[in-house]
């Protein structure tokens, strides 16, 4: 059949406008700068802030997320804290802890009147009873109490309580008198106040975890500026202003964080006035900067690592069966154990630094990233004390890394089987994990992706199951130790932070080493030290150091971001000074 | 009609039962263990042992199965959320179908409205340029994925009329028509497009008959004649489709939900999936399966009273 004009005439109208509408949108960001539609009317007082997930839990000592995190922050207060610069400053407490000669005891005085969010006052008995929840079963921090005397005997004591009640008393905690608290450590750990200044160590009413037992978890309340009125699941929690603060009360009536999951219909809340501040969405950076909104976007670099970890544990097997070494633990492969001889372990290991040399770091940081992130040459970021400028790290080098792999056995990739390859789906992991994948072919190590939601991924990674996966580390305090020990030291192996699984007796040593030095030049020479090892005995493919990169409403002032500060979630910057003024369309 | 009745209301059984099985089933061999998430990841193992033994999940699949299904039918207690610290499964599910049932009711009055206008147009007009209109919105709106659609209204509707682009807000009828407006336009897209073409389909065949010729004949305008005589014996088929659809609706807007961020019970469910929320994710599917079901029934029992040669149907 021939179509004439005539019979095609009503459908031309509609068509057009459709096919201009869609021209219209999609080539804005082609043709020059991005003019973005934006509504910019405030609600004076009121901080909206788009999150990506509902906080899974609100009880300090049971969290361990930094969406909850940044909500407790805003609730609960703790001895001490973090100040803009990442100093460590008094909350609670009245000042810095007095120390002992001997390091070992700390004393707390408190502030006097300080009110919790029912009325109460608090009083150093709170401050007890809310450290010894950290050793109760439901913790997920009780490393932070750890050091204390008797920490682990009460810990002991309690796993046979359901929620730690009655609760078992930590006997290097003491209440001399209302408003001091004494701390005695088992051993020294200079650290010790900076584990107090996280959030998992707030301090809490007795009364109202009791009367509330599990629900504290959702009506979690303290002594901080807000208090929680209202939280519906997967939608919104929202905080009001405390006025009974012990600093005076926050100059924002409101703050209400939204959750939205889908990362452009949290953009086009923000465009449309229905949020604050969200995180920029990935892929977009450089379109905004260059766009009518540029001059809201924050970039902010960040005290962390984005690392794919080697799983030390296991090896790989080839099409005979046949042990193709990619982890370098002596021991292999749980559940169908292989002891690998000295000459495997070092196979694996040239394996591993090849695939280290072949990963190119810039193109990742500046094409992929927008350039909000630095090539990674280690473990510590940029920033942090110990960080080593002169570490030379795994530049890109697919011509070594072929050398390296061919030294380790597998010329081209002969013989060298795929690799499980396992991520989350959150962005932009699949767009790195492609990226990456192409540069390991490049050089003949072929990779499988394997993406998973984060639920089921954490489940993965906590069994020992993945090969090869991405993880990414954000400092809880700005010291090396947070990075090294944490994520290095055997003793830390699966969940508490070596995702690797990485047992090496020589790295042990020097974590140890680095941890117990007080003097702070020779402690500083052996965290860069044992980075070193690390770096050469490459147990990940380390990656790069991430910014977070925000949108932020230019009616909202006072917000001072930190290094620790990471998402919309801004767990550390202080909301108190924050204020929303009435904008202007 | 009572035979009919009875018939139908014991097929639902069996379909209910079954699907109780299949859904208590997956969150049983669900990974995850709730007596962890309760009392903690360095519980003593022997008190944890005895939790559960105390919640009664140490005992065989068909026990805790009839004793989950006890208490479903017998109190409506659908368990509490343990990845929720406590709160109540039947609580958070009626607070989320609540936005859900809003979203498909509004969803349903908008298609309805469109899509029989634009098939009752159609029909009076056919192969005019009314008609082609009608035909080309209608396959686009039966092609358009709902997000690529939501995108649309997000980017070119919104900042235009000043509606919101996420979220529910529940402070009056006011606010919460403007919170659901666009979502319901990109979830009643499909039905509108699929009810202009049935109504249509069926006008043209109405208004073909004799009788319809007979009602003009005597002096009818065209209106008392398309909506009194076409409109009202064509409308059959539109409200056993709407009725079908409205099931559909309730149980299938997880993508409107998830593109404009209301917080509905599909993506609640979606996000139980996510955080592993075993109790949620059983009373939530369970749930969706009931009121399937139901609609599916009520559409059948509301065929067979105005069609009573359904009823015979052996």
């Amino acid at each position: 059949m021939r179509l004439s004009v005539g019979s095609v005439g009503p459908f031309l109208l509609p068509v057009a406008l459709a096919a201009g509408a869609l021209w219209l949108g999609w080539g804005s960001g082609d043709t020059g700068p991005a003019v973005f539609v934006q509504d910019l009317r405030a609600e004076p007082g009121v901080l909206r802030i788009g999150i990506t997930s509902n906080p899974p839990n609100l009880d300090p000592v049971e969290m361990s997320d930094t969406t909850s995190d940044s909500v407790v922050e805003r609730i609960c207060n703790t001895l001490v804290s973090f100040d803009e610069h990442l100093r460590l400053v008094p909350s609670l407490a009245e000042s810095i802890p007095e120390v002992s000669p001997d390091g070992l005891v700390y004393t707390f005085r408190l502030r006097r009147g300080v009110k919790f969010q029912n009325g109460r006052t608090m009083e150093a008995g709170d401050v007890r009873y809310s450290l010894q929840r950290l050793a109760e079963p439901i913790s997920k921090r009780f490393w932070i109490v750890e050091p204390v005397r008797g920490a682990t005997a009460a810990r002991d004591a309690m796993a046979r309580n359901s929620r730690g009640d009655p609760q078992a008393p930590i006997a290097g905690i003491e209440t001399p008198d209302p408003l001091t608290v004494r701390i005695t450590l088992e051993k020294v750990q200079p650290l010790f106040p900076m584990f107090l200044a996280m959030n998992n160590a707030s301090i809490v009413a007795r009364e109202e975890v009791q009367a509330l037992g599990q629900r504290f978890g959702r009506q979690v309340s303290g002594t901080g500026p807000f208090r929680l009125v209202e939280w519906k699941d997967n939608d919104r929690l929202v905080l009001e202003r405390f006025d009974g603060y012990f600093e005076g009360p926050a100059k924002l009536r409101s703050v209400v964080y939204r959750v939205i999951t889908e990362e452009e219909t949290r953009f086009q809340s923000y465009l449309n006035g229905e949020l604050d501040v969200i995180e920029a969405p990935y892929g977009n950076v450089r379109r905004i900067r260059g766009s009518n909104i540029g001059d809201q976007l924050r970039v902010n670099p960040m005290l962390d690592i984005r690392y794919h970890g080697f799983n030390m544990e296991r090896v790989l097997r080839g099409p005979g069966g046949e042990v193709v070494p990619l982890g370098g633990n002596p021991e292999s492969s749980p559940g169908e154990p292989v002891r690998l001889t000295g000459d495997q372990r070092r196979r694996a290991r040239l394996l591993r630094q090849a695939i280290n040399y072949a990963i190119d770091r810039e193109f990742l940081c500046t094409a992929l990233l927008e350039g909000r992130a630095v090539p990674a040459k280690g473990v510590l970021p940029p920033g942090m004390e110990a960080y080593d400028p002169g570490l030379a790290g795994y530049r890109y080098d697919p011509a070594r890394a072929k050398a390296l792999l061919a030294e380790a056995g597998y010329p081209e990739g002969r013989g060298l089987p795929e690799i499980p390859y396992n991520f989350n789906f959150q962005p932009p992991n699949p767009t790195v994990a492609q990226a990456i994948q192409s540069m390991l072919l490049r050089v003949g190590v072929r990779t499988r992706l394997r993406q998973m939601d984060w639920g089921a991924y954490q489940t993965y990674l906590d069994e020992g199951k993945a090969t090869f996966f991405r993880l990414a580390w954000i400092a809880d305090y700005p010291d090396p130790e947070n990075f090294l020990y944490v994520l290095f030291h055997s003793k830390n192996k699966g969940q508490e932070g070596n995702n690797a699984r990485f047992v090496d007796p020589e790295n042990d040593r020097l974590l140890e080493e680095a941890r117990s030095t007080v003097d702070p030049v020779e402690r500083k020479a052996r965290w860069r030290r044992a980075e070193a090892y690390i770096v050469e005995q490459a147990p990940w493919a380390f990656l790069y150091h991430n910014a977070t990169a925000l949108l932020i409403k230019p009616y909202v002032k006072g917000m001072v971001l930190t290094a620790m500060d990471s998402g919309a979630e801004i767990q550390q910057v202080d909301l108190t000074k924050v204020t929303v003024e009435a904008g202007a369309r | 009609m009572g035979p009919y009745l009875l018939r139908r209301l014991l097929q639902f059984v069996p379909v209910l039962l079954l699907v109780s099985v299949i859904v208590f089933s997956l969150s049983y061999h669900m990974p995850g263990d709730p007596v962890r998430l309760l009392m903690g990841q360095n519980a003593d193992p022997m008190a944890m042992e005895a939790k559960r033994h105390e919640l009664g999940l140490d005992r065989p699949f068909h026990e805790q199965y009839l004793s989950y299904m006890g208490k479903v039918v017998l109190q409506a207690d659908l368990g509490i959320s343990y990845a929720k610290k406590g709160k109540g499964v039947r609580e958070l599910i009626l607070e989320k179908f609540a936005v859900t049932l809003r979203l498909a009711v509004l969803a349903t009055l908008l298609s309805v409205a469109a899509g029989v206008a634009a098939g009752v147009l159609s029909a009076m007009r056919p192969y005019s340029w009314v008609d082609y209109l009608s035909i080309l919105l209608a396959l686009l709106g039966v092609s358009m994925p709902v997000f690529f659609l939501g995108f649309l209204l997000f980017a070119f509707v919104a900042p235009a009329v000043g509606l919101p682009v996420s979220g529910f807000e529940d402070a009056s009828l006011w606010t919460q028509f403007r919170s659901l407006l666009l979502p319901a336009l990109a979830l009643g897209a499909l039905e509108t497009a699929l009810l202009a073409r049935l109504t249509r389909a069926t006008m043209l065949e109405t208004l073909s008959q004799d009788y319809v010729r007979t009602a003009r004949a005597k002096g009818l305008g065209e209106w008392p004649v398309v909506l009194k005589h076409g409109l009202r014996n064509a409308a059959i088929p539109i409200v056993t489709v709407v009725g079908a659809n409205l099931g559909g609706l309730l149980v299938g807007a997880v993508l409107t939900e998830s593109v404009f961020a209301l917080p509905g019970l599909g993506r609640e469910i979606v996000q139980a999936i996510a955080q592993r929320d075993r109790e949620l994710i059983a009373g939530g599917v369970l749930f969706m399966a009931v009121i399937f079901v139901t609609m599916n029934l009520l559409v059948d029992l509301t065929y067979a009273w105005f069609d009573p040669r359904v009823r015979l149907d052996r």
